[in-house]
């Protein structure tokens, strides 16, 4: 043939595939009309052009789409090509809403022609997204290019295939155990939910650098399978997928798969047993020259034993895959868990990234040591992890399972979870403190990203929550009750809302948050975001009341509401309707104390963080009107509510106090010697002294063991014998000494919760006396000068009084209401409380009283302490210590010249540390402390509390 | 907007793409040793129901060198068209330096286990390189479609920008050079 030649047979050839095969004959007859061998030629090529193979012969070229940078998809801006999989093109892409990058995977446009076949490869791939499991990789979004190939958006990876891990060769028994462990405990969560992965490889397990396993493209393979199984579609998908794709990879297909019967959990076990077998072994289970040989070999032969290829796996292992191998599928395991159960038990290993513990490859603990690590940390609360028995038998474990997953790691503290919509981010605040504390926002990828610091205020921050389509997070600001506003990602922070904490979304438009009406009252409202259309939704009917955290069910109906009321301390929690046309009413364990609350999505379940006498431990209740149940206990404390999108877990913060008190005088600094929990009162409660009057007792709250309530203790300094001068009664909030150190007061609730005072003798030869009264009355401090000092509620308000101990009369000290007594001056002239003042819009904040007078002086403008020894000689006051996260508190003991009470403040009251600093002779102490007879001893607290957030399974 | 600095192989692609044929000479070897060490690991490590895959090779070894060189995207289709004629010379070699131990040379093309009549599925790279040959004879511009498509995995578009011919022409000479080529190797290729 010559190249003319060619030339002439090239153009009646296209030509004649251009058109029907029908009319080709008539073509050619015209066309060829005077050159029978041309027509001769062409024929010969149409020949092979009219069989299968003509459309596919020699084309393993790309013909998936290919997206240069820039290309939006949807939001997704692609940025740069990161891989060619046996399913299309993998693009790095940028994520502009959440501010990630994101991995898209554009799949071949064949796809593009069956939308009830994409729907249902949809419906799979985000059901196994839903499972929101580590082991499985994330779907955040599916979607069809402008041409309709559809695409799928996933979280992006930094690691290699299995695949790629095994042409390094086999790997250690440890590591196939530890991989096996991670596909099982993603596959088993998909099969629990009936999905069926169906091409498990090498290919498709995904290693990251920071050694999880991720399974990918749940729902392809069903996607791929169906097409090619059925005619038509299966020339065009053939054609189509050959295209730059290895199809030769058959080898994980269990002989059921391979004759086209019904696939089910079985199938991907044969495939995790080939797996693990090329793992160990470096081999696969299956292999022949071409693909037919590979089926034929699954279908009819058993893989070499692994034994005569790696003499080092224990027999016992080879069964487990031999068990996983069998092809008849009713001889395999039946579930992946038996798998994993098997593994473990002959493996002697405990479990890996698979059950969530955030750990270093090749660092991880020794089984013994992490037995000992749970044991001790966490014992009680999750008695039953470890043991693989139990985790296999988990159907019957109650309604918190054992497995815990650390999900943040800091020495320190963190609090206040938040989750984004999707899930897949965490908010929360640094510090140690549920409530509020002096440290940074951060933001976290789920499961193992990087904590980022996206503030760097140190202002007291609380209740973090995301933006509903998860680009800002709004968080409290306190003392000033602000939301405020920062991109995820980082940037510039600012105010959202003024005077507007606890804040949360009800939709795009509207949210939900606490609103200061007057002093303290603060109450729940509802309004756009730009604050349009407010309403109340519950406002305490106390004036001291302050409703400061709410959260909207699902149904938007409820709204749960923790609020702080009274005096001092959080009140159960209250379920009142979102419309606000009712109180509503208290929900929740009994008598506790709600710092949190959540939903479960399907608004079917309430969970509350609540302390009862043994701390802060969470508490679900079936909507509207089951019992409330307790789901965690023990030794920590769990507080903080933010619930999975999948209602199968929440994230909590964790806290272990390992709280201690410290006695500081001349010769340094020594810890109490009592064997257990202790801590000093807190110093906003009153008290003139937690030393007894001579100096020789410290009076302290401890538990010698974490299932022991906390009692009120005082522990001799010189001897290091401790009592309990009131053994079983559980003091509310604060306890005084008196002056001849033979009696302390205190107050307790009584049966209906009502602060009640009592007065006993610390020698207990008569039993504590109630004094009686029609009032709840509270927070009570011995005068210097006799009598007793505290505080009454006669409504909604509280007031000051004085109560001769001898006669039981009582007399209002000062007529203005107060809102909490803290102390009384050594010469018993100064009442130092919260109280508003008469022409000073600042209604927080400490004043200083004259009783004799009347006459005020305003000491700060927000919490602050103040605490005079014993002896009159120096006054310690205490800031928030805003400069110093760790503590949040600091005391500058400030020495008075005689006859002075207070050191010479500024007349608006102290606005920062250097109205204080500048003192001659003034000491500086971190935390508050607790002055003593002189100035030669004080205490103080030293919480070792660490908080981390889990999350909890919860059925 | 960033720019990625410019590198040698960058500006090379740059030159060669905007028309500056004196570029290609230079840019060979640069591009060689790479897609030479990539096929040689392959070839190496892959076992015998694996089939080849130029494709992928010459994704991997853009990918490394995108990484290295920091090659802006647009200069993709060009650094294919390299890759493509190297890719081609190093699996041929190899076919051909093993074929003296072995008939077929040991490398079989797996062109579509599913419906392909098995004779025409594996197709030894020999063979195909021979029959390419003698399609160049008769139309160079012919060969060079098949190159680029097949060892070079370019889409129709990319071909079309890389010889600076039109889609349509491309495609045209494409599907008929397969024809060709099957039927060439048909013919020889033993029964």
């Amino acid at each position: 043939m010559t190249p003319e030649r060619w030339q002439q047979i090239k153009v009646v050839l296209y030509d004649a595939l251009e058109i029907p095969p029908e009319k080709r004959s008539e073509f050619l007859a015209q066309v060829c009309s005077k050159d029978d061998e041309l027509r001769r030629e062409v024929e010969s090529f149409l020949v092979l052009g009219d069989q299968e193979a003509r459309t596919t012969f020699l084309e393993s070229t790309r013909t998936h789409v290919t997206l240069p940078a820039g290309t939006k998809l949807k939001d997704y801006e692609v940025r740069s090509l990161l891989g060619v999989g046996g399913m299309g093109e993998v693009y790095r892409a940028h994520d502009p809403r959440l501010l990630r990058d994101v991995a898209v995977k554009v799949l071949p446009s064949i796809f593009a022609n069956d939308p009830d076949r994409l729907r249902r490869f949809e419906q799979e791939a985000r059901a196994a997204a839903a499972l929101n499991h580590p082991n499985i990789l994330a779907i955040y979004d599916l979607g069809t290019t402008d041409q309709g190939t559809p695409y799928v958006v996933s979280e992006l990876l930094d690691g290699e295939t299995l695949r790629e891990c095994l042409r390094r060769g086999p790997l250690s028994i440890r590591k196939s155990v530890d991989l096996t462990l991670q596909i099982t405990s993603g596959l088993g969560a998909a099969h629990q939910k009936g999905i069926i992965h169906r091409d498990l490889k090498p290919e498709n397990l995904f290693l990251t650098k920071d050694g999880h396993l991720k399974i990918l493209d749940f729902g392809l393979a069903k996607l791929v399978m169906n097409l090619s199984s059925s005619s038509p579609d299966a020339r065009t998908l053939s054609r189509e997928t050959a295209a730059g794709v290895v199809m030769g990879t058959v080898g994980y297909m269990p002989p059921e798969q391979v004759r086209g019967l019904a696939v089910d959990q079985r199938s991907d076990i044969f495939a995790v047993g080939a797996i693990v077998y090329e793992m160990l072994s470096g081999e696969r289970a299956f292999h022949g020259e071409t693909a037919a040989d590979t089926m034929s070999a699954i279908l009819n032969r058993d893989p070499v034993p692994l034994s005569t290829k790696n003499s080092g796996i224990p027999p016992a292992f080879e069964r487990v895959v031999q068990r996983c191998l069998e092809k008849d599928p009713n001889e395999r395991f039946h579930s992946v868990r038996d798998v994993a159960f098997a593994l473990e038990a002959i493996s002697d290993l405990p479990k890996s990234h698979a059950s969530g513990e955030i750990g270093v490859p090749g660092k991880t603990p020794s089984p013994v040591r992490k037995r000992i690590l749970y044991v001790g940390v966490l014992a009680g609360l999750i008695l039953l992890l470890g043991t693989g028995f139990l985790y296999y038998q988990s159907k019957t474990v109650p309604a918190v399972s054992q497995e815990w997953e650390q999900v943040t790691n800091f020495s320190d503290s963190v609090v206040s979870p938040g989750l984004s919509p999707d899930g897949r981010m965490l908010t929360f605040v640094r510090g140690g403190s549920t409530f509020a504390a002096s440290g940074e926002l951060y933001v976290k990828m789920l499961p193992h990203g990087e904590p980022v610091e996206l503030t760097h205020d140190r202002m007291m921050k609380t209740n973090p929550v995301f933006s509903p389509d998860g680009s800002r997070i709004m968080y409290s600001v306190l003392p000033s009750w602000d939301t405020w506003v920062v991109p995820v990602l980082g940037g510039n922070t600012q105010v959202m809302l003024p005077n507007a904490s606890g804040l949360s979304w009800v939709d795009d438009r509207h949210v939900l948050f606490s609103e200061i009406k007057t002093g303290v009252h603060m109450a729940v409202v509802t309004a756009t975001q730009s604050r349009t259309e407010e309403r109340d939704v519950y406002v305490p009917a106390k004036q001291e009341g302050m409703a400061h955290r709410s959260y909207l069910s699902p149904d938007q109906k409820w709204v749960l509401v923790a609020e702080e009321m009274d005096v001092v301390g959080n009140k159960p929690c209250r379920l009142v309707p979102f419309d606000g046309s009712s109180a509503g009413r208290i929900v929740g364990p009994k008598d506790s104390e709600c710092s949190s609350a959540a939903w479960s999505m399907n608004g079917k379940w309430m969970f509350f963080s609540a302390a009862t006498n043994r701390g802060y431990h969470l508490w679900r209740q079936k909507f509207p009107d089951g019992e409330p149940e307790q789901i965690t206990s023990g030794p920590t404390e769990e507080e903080g509510i933010a619930v999975a999108p999948d209602s199968r877990s929440l994230f909590t913060s964790v806290g272990l106090a390992g709280g201690s008190v410290w006695v500081h005088d001349r010769s340094g600094e020594h810890r109490v010697l009592f064997e257990g929990q202790a801590r000093l009162m807190v110093p906003q409660f009153s008290s003139r002294a937690v030393f007894s009057p001579e100096g020789s007792r410290i009076f302290f709250f401890g538990r010698r063991n974490p299932n022991e309530p906390e009692d009120l203790w005082y522990e001799d300094l010189n001897s290091g014998s401790a009592e309990r001068p009131v053994p079983g009664m559980t003091i509310a909030h604060s306890y005084d000494v008196s002056p001849d150190g033979k009696q302390i007061v205190f107050d307790s609730n009584d049966a209906q919760g009502v602060d009640r005072l009592w007065v006993a003798s610390l020698d207990r030869r008569q039993p504590p006396r109630l004094l009686e009264s029609e009032f709840p009355e509270t927070l009570a401090v011995f005068g210097p000068t006799g009598g007793l000092f505290f505080q009454r509620q006669e409504g909604d308000t509280s007031y000051l009084y004085r109560r001769d101990l001898d006669t039981g009369a009582t007399v209002r000290v000062i007529p203005t209401p107060i809102v909490r007594l803290h102390t009384i001056s050594p010469d018993g002239k100064w009442i130092v409380a919260e109280m508003p003042v008469t022409g000073d819009s600042t209604t927080r904040g400490l004043v200083a009283y004259r009783t004799d007078t009347g006459a005020t002086q305003r000491i700060c403008h927000n919490l602050c302490i103040v605490r005079w020894t014993q002896d009159g000689k120096y006054v310690h006051i205490a800031l928030y210590g805003k400069g110093d996260s760790s503590s949040d508190f600091k005391t500058f003991i400030v020495p008075l010249r005689p006859g002075q009470v207070f050191p010479d403040l500024p007349a608006g009251g102290i606005q920062s540390e250097s109205d204080l600093a500048h003192f001659r002779g003034v000491e500086v102490v971190s935390g508050f402390a607790f002055p003593g007879p002189d100035a030669s001893r004080y205490a103080v607290s030293r919480s070792t509390v660490h908080r981390n957030i889990y999350r909890i399974p919860i059925q | 907007m960033h720019r990625l600095p410019s590198s040698p192989v960058s500006e090379l692609l740059g030159k060669w793409q905007a028309g500056d044929r004196e570029a290609l000479p230079a840019l060979v070897p640069l591009v060689y040793a790479d897609l030479r060490k990539l096929a040689r690991r392959y070839l190496r490590r892959e076992r015998p129901e694996h089939t080849l895959q130029s494709t992928a090779l010459v994704h991997e070894a853009y990918l490394r060198f995108a990484k290295r060189e920091k090659v802006r995207f647009e200069n993709r289709a060009h650094f294919f068209a390299i890759s493509a004629q190297l890719m081609r010379q190093i699996l041929v070699d190899h076919a051909r330096e093993r074929g003296a131990a072995k008939r077929d040379g040991g490398i079989k093309l797996e062109l579509d286990e599913a419906t392909a009549p098995r004779a025409l599925r594996e197709v030894s790279l020999v063979l195909l390189d021979d029959a390419l040959r003698e399609l160049s004879h008769l139309d160079p511009r012919q060969g060079q479609i098949v190159e680029l498509r097949f060892f070079g995995g370019l889409s129709i578009e990319e071909t079309s920008e890389v010889l600076r011919i039109s889609p349509a022409t491309v495609k045209r000479d494409w599907t008929t050079a397969r024809l060709w080529l099957q039927k060439q190797i048909g013919r020889t290729a033993p029964a």
